[in-house]
């Protein structure tokens, strides 16, 4: 944690507090929502049950990239955002494909229907941001 | 299972249907460029403690005998719930300008959802 000694950290301003805010809560629901069903029920849904916890360490991952906030976490957080977008359309087009496999939903499944398609719009919202972010941090050295 | 409905459920819609007011006049100061005013501070307080009526209200009813469908998911929900509106005062607070109101405004949206879901697992049989 000894870059972005210059300043503020850019993600924790302006429209990153929002993004960075709706990863956390998609952390912490997928994260909940995982733990609670393997643990009790895996053996319902054990596909789906599995991609539930892979999606909520994805949302981990991107939540605490973003906020750090440094050139290499951001670059990797494009990385792992760009593996939620392809996450959200393999899962999406898999559960309406072969709903025999997911007897009981997922975060991604129907293309996160059961979230409003909250879940299709972030990453693509994430990447946008990164982008515009990207432009402007890209002057800066990275000392990681 | 014997479905019990919610306690203070009108209470509860209310507190819904505030948060989603609130988050339209955030999305409006968004767009003005506006910070979150104070008096929508004192609004997510009066909110707050709507809730912790309604989390009251449930944990009574829970212990004189009629526990929720999905007790372990009713409590994490209840929890959320009670914990965004400060915590969404402090994370509008830290950000002034138009991005402050933007991020209370899903922060409202996600607070009308968790109620819904408090409701729905307390009934429980939508749950997935």
């Amino acid at each position: 944690m000894n870059d972005s000694t210059h300043g503020e950290v850019v993600t924790h301003r302006g429209p990153g507090r929002v993004v960075i805010g709706v990863y956390a809560v998609f952390a912490l629901a997928a994260t909940a929502r995982a733990l609670f069903q393997l643990a009790t029920k895996f053996s319902d849904a054990p596909i789906a049950y599995s991609l539930s916890a892979f999606a909520a360490v994805i949302y981990i991952v991107i939540t605490v990239l973003l906020w750090r906030g440094t050139t290499s976490s951001l670059r990797l957080a494009r990385n792992f955002i760009i593996v939620e977008l392809a996450g959200v359309i393999i899962v999406g087009a898999w559960s309406f494909l072969d709903s025999a496999a997911f007897p009981r939903a997922t975060v991604w499944s129907h293309f996160g229907e059961g979230y409003g398609f909250v879940p299709l719009i972030l990453p693509i919202v994430g990447l946008f941001y990164l982008r515009r972010t990207g432009d402007r941090t890209s002057g800066h050295t990275d000392a990681v | 299972m014997s479905v019990s409905t919610f306690p203070a459920s009108q209470l509860a819609a209310f507190i819904m249907y505030a948060a989603l007011v609130l988050a339209a006049i955030f999305v409006v100061l968004a767009i003005a460029k506006k910070s979150v005013p104070t008096w929508a501070m004192v609004v997510l307080g009066v909110l707050e403690l709507g809730l912790l009526v309604v989390a009251v209200q449930c944990l009574r009813t829970w212990s004189q005998g009629t526990p929720p469908a999905e007790p372990f998911v009713f409590v994490c929900y209840l929890v959320v719930c009670l914990l965004l509106p400060p915590g969404m005062i402090v994370w509008a607070k830290g950000e002034p300008g138009r991005w402050g109101s933007g991020a209370a405004a899903v922060a409202c949206v996600v607070l009308a959802v968790l109620i819904i879901r408090v409701t729905q697992v307390w009934v429980g049989g939508i749950v997935q």
